[in-house]
């Protein structure tokens, strides 16, 4: 498989390297795992099997070999060789053909799985690319070759409505309060829990940053300590910052708050001028919430961790 | 024992607790990494987080966990990992502010390569980058300010001084630590076993080479 255009930013992502915070390394791996794994669920893969990640913009791909792919998440629609085709299914790529997807309307990243996966050797444990530092893979660019494995052709899917969330540009996300929440005053922590913010320009695998009501944390740092995607920043600028999944491991901004495990992957798919709410819960909440996120999603995708 | 448990922190996967001694801190969270309970384990300059997995154990269970795990903990007084001899090139292109910190520190920018190789450093805790080593002197140092414009591109190998600790880049990139040389060792190798040259409790000394030393050790 070739790169013939790798628009925004396209990067090999699966399996995030676990275990290598401790070195300062993230885990990477796909900034929204849910639309991964149903993208693979359409071609019979792992629902961690690494795929191409791609942003905002449209991508295509020269295929030497007949494969079978599918595309999920903020993309709707692709083509091959010009017949159009549609997100949340399978098709048949023939040898020689070219594989389009269109650019997303709403959300970010898009996930283009192919049947059987890349043949690419895994790096500390994982099978995904930490771009900052080029360690697991870099940003693909035209030119770019990808090796397939040989897979038998699986039967044609679709992905059952019910499993087919719509990504759109207001989103309500679920959080913890962080450590360093009482150094915002009560105004300011009143203003963050109600109000709406919107994604700034600055938004990326490492993170996005938010604007609206100024949070001013007092005292400003604190001595380098751990954080984590979901992770919410207040740094000097008054602009609170939410950290991805390529975000640095250790921060010296004040931790206001902490995006649930289960609503993390709506993370990957805020873009500049997304509208974004707060809703406060207790670690015993977002426990249950992410029990029944994964109970929902494991009727069609049994293997799914999140 | 620590007297972490009152003021941990629990998130929905993750926990953290200051443990301000440094021998006490590290001393856990090499601790820590043992127990299959936690799948990372993060240093901080005065805290030590763990992250969990959520499916296999709840938040509160986690919290006592991780209270009983601090608790087992005897400190070690003295770093028992082995020395690690960094070799520095000092010159200026290396070191671009080295006559900024030498002001700083009151001494001659000649000086700068024996007073660095005199003190006894250890790896405080890795951040930033992957291996990125925020380095302690045992010695006490002086506040040594951020550049007030940080650079576009700080080379890989470059060693910083900022506020009383010493840094090390092991990845091209931006940055804001003023410079005082660069080592030719490759500080993160994705293919190598540990990966990172560094790891928190590492005990450092640095040894000053000429260019030639540095390019013979770079190739």
């Amino acid at each position: 498989m070739h790169i013939l255009d790798g628009g925004l930013q396209t990067s090999v992502q699966g399996k995030p390297m676990a275990g290598q915070r401790h070195i300062a390394l993230p885990g990477a791996g796909p900034a929204d795992p849910i639309s991964l794994a149903l993208a693979n669920w359409c071609v019979g893969n792992a629902p961690d099997m690494a795929g191409l990640e791609i942003t905002l913009s449209a991508v295509s791909l020269h295929f030497d070999h007949a494969a079978t792919i599918a595309f999920c998440g903020a993309a709707t629609s692709g083509d091959i060789d010009g017949t159009p085709i549609e997100a949340g299914q399978s098709h048949v790529v023939p040898a020689g053909a070219a594989l389009r997807v269109h650019g997303a309307r709403s959300g970010v990243r898009s996930y283009i799985a192919v049947a059987g996966g890349f043949d690419l050797p895994e790096t500390l444990g994982g099978t995904s690319a930490y771009l900052p530092a080029g360690v697991g893979g870099h940003i693909l660019r035209a030119g770019d070759s990808l090796p397939l494995r040989t897979s038998a052709l699986p039967d044609q899917r679709t992905v059952p409505h019910p499993y087919r969330p719509p990504i759109t540009d207001e989103v309500a996300l679920h959080c913890l309060a962080g450590p360093e929440l009482d150094r915002l005053d009560q105004g300011q922590r009143r203003a963050f829990f109600s109000e709406a913010f919107t994604i700034g320009q600055r938004a990326n695998r490492i993170g996005c940053e938010l604007s609206g009501p100024a949070l001013h944390a007092s005292p400003g740092d604190i001595a380098s300590a751990a954080v984590f995607p979901g992770t919410i920043q207040a740094p000097p600028s008054g602009n609170p910052f939410l950290l991805g999944v390529d975000a640095q491991t250790t921060g010296g901004y004040p931790r206001i708050a902490q995006i649930v495990r289960a609503d993390r992957p709506s993370i990957g798919q805020l873009r500049p001028g997304s509208r974004v709410r707060f809703i406060a819960v207790t670690p015993a909440r977002a426990h249950e919430l992410l029990r029944r996120k994964l109970l929902l999603w494991r009727s069609l995708m049994p293997q799914l961790t999140l | 024992m620590t007297d972490a448990s009152k003021d941990m922190y629990l998130a929905d996967d993750w926990i953290s607790a200051p443990i301000a001694d440094r021998f006490m801190r590290l001393a856990a969270a090499e601790a820590l990494r043992r127990h299959s309970d936690w799948t990372e384990v993060v240093a901080g300059l005065d805290s030590l987080a763990v992250q969990f997995d959520p499916e296999r154990t709840d938040p509160a269970t986690a919290r006592l966990l991780f209270q009983r795990h601090l608790g087992g903990v005897e400190s070690g007084s003295e770093a028992t990992a082995k020395t690690v001899i960094i070799p520095v090139c000092y010159e200026e292109d290396f070191g671009p502010d080295l006559n900024h910190v030498a002001d700083m520190l009151q001494i001659h920018a000649d000086d700068i390569p024996s007073w660095h190789a005199a003190q006894r450093w250890t790896v405080d805790m890795l951040g930033f980058q992957p291996g990125f080593a925020y380095c302690r002197s045992d010695g006490d140092l002086l506040d040594i300010a951020r550049l007030d414009q940080p650079r576009q591109t700080v080379p890989a190998g470059s060693v910083g001084l900022l506020g009383g600790l010493c840094g090390l880049y092991p990845f091209e990139g931006p940055g804001g630590w003023p410079l005082i040389g660069r080592t030719p060792l490759r500080l993160f190798d994705p293919a190598r076993e540990p990966a990172s040259l560094l790891a928190a409790g590492t005990p450092i000394r640095f040894e000053a080479i000429g260019r030639a030393r540095f390019k013979a050790l770079k190739a």
